[in-house]
């Protein structure tokens, strides 16, 4: 899954894959654990999270 | 507790030592002490490997009980077939090579904190022990469901013992029960287990944290998989 993190204390917006952030935390994560943390920072008021679609990255 | 562990070792008591039947030979005797002398040589074993050299006087120290004693036990446990022992006459230190011949498939894992815990008498730990082994090991609830009459054959011994090492395992912290009730939660065993699962939770949600991060703190040219609007 494609997702867009918008970090809100620099402004950078970053494109990246569910699956690149698991393979860079190491070999025994789940993307349930990512989305989890991501969830939490996001309340945190962090980050901003969009989850990108297949149909939208086509769009796009 | 005196000594601090690592919350990651744990004592593997086969459930073979508990069973009466093992020691059907030796009657009239402190079978639980015996137990205990196996209990004190896992304490010098390391990891994966069935074999372990020690002296007798440092294996007799971790449970508070003189040469002499342990030796007896010891060549009581080789006679059940339980361990083995090649002894070196010539060793300057007294260490001698005692090998663990029982199967250890089934067993109850208990925490070096609790294994270890000098305040315990030698029957409350194998209670404790025997309570370990009704318990659930799927659920991790640390629960167990046991009636009197389960007990006293478990613990093999009268009612009025039962309830006197129940009420002092209780005393200890390690249980924790209600008068009349069958279910029996190891108090102690539970958080510990809580606290553990929660540290190490806690130690996974910063690292995915420190990763997300380090996205943000990336140039464009290092971040090749993933674009920087």
């Amino acid at each position: 899954m494609r997702i867009q993190i918008l970090f809100k204390d620099t402004k950078n917006l970053v494109t990246t894959t569910l699956k690149q952030l698991v393979e860079d935390c190491g070999a025994d994560y789940t993307e349930f654990e990512v989305l989890q943390v991501l969830n939490e920072m996001r309340q945190r008021n962090q980050i901003q999270l969009i989850m990108m679609n297949q149909s939208r990255l086509k769009a796009i | 507790m005196e000594e601090k562990f690592n919350t990651n070792q744990f004592l593997k008591m086969p459930y073979k030592l508990l069973d009466k039947d093992t020691f059907q030979w030796f009657e009239n005797i402190d079978l639980n002490a015996t137990r205990l002398v196996y209990c004190a040589l896992q304490y010098y074993r390391s990891k994966g490997s069935n074999e372990i050299r020690q002296s007798q006087t440092s294996i007799g120290k971790v449970i508070g009980i003189n040469k002499k004693q342990v030796l007896i036990h010891l060549r009581r446990l080789e006679e059940l077939g339980i361990i083995d022992i090649k002894m070196d006459e010539f060793d300057f230190y007294g260490w001698n090579t005692y090998t663990i011949l029982i199967d250890e498939k089934y067993h109850a894992a208990i925490p070096f904190e609790i294994a270890f815990n000098r305040d315990l008498t030698a029957s409350q730990l194998m209670a404790y022990c025997n309570l370990k082994r009704m318990t659930n090991l799927k659920n991790k609830d640390f629960i167990c469901y046991a009636d009197n009459a389960m007990l006293i054959k478990a613990f093999d011994c009268s009612s009025k013992h039962v309830s006197k090492l129940k009420n002092a395992l209780r005393e200890k912290g390690l249980i924790d029960f209600k008068p009349y009730d069958e279910k029996i939660t190891l108090v102690y065993e539970k958080n510990l287990y809580i606290t553990k699962t929660t540290i190490n939770t806690d130690k996974r949600k910063q690292h995915v944290e420190k990763i997300v991060k380090a996205k943000n703190n990336m140039e464009v040219k290092q971040n090749a998989n993933s674009d920087i609007i």
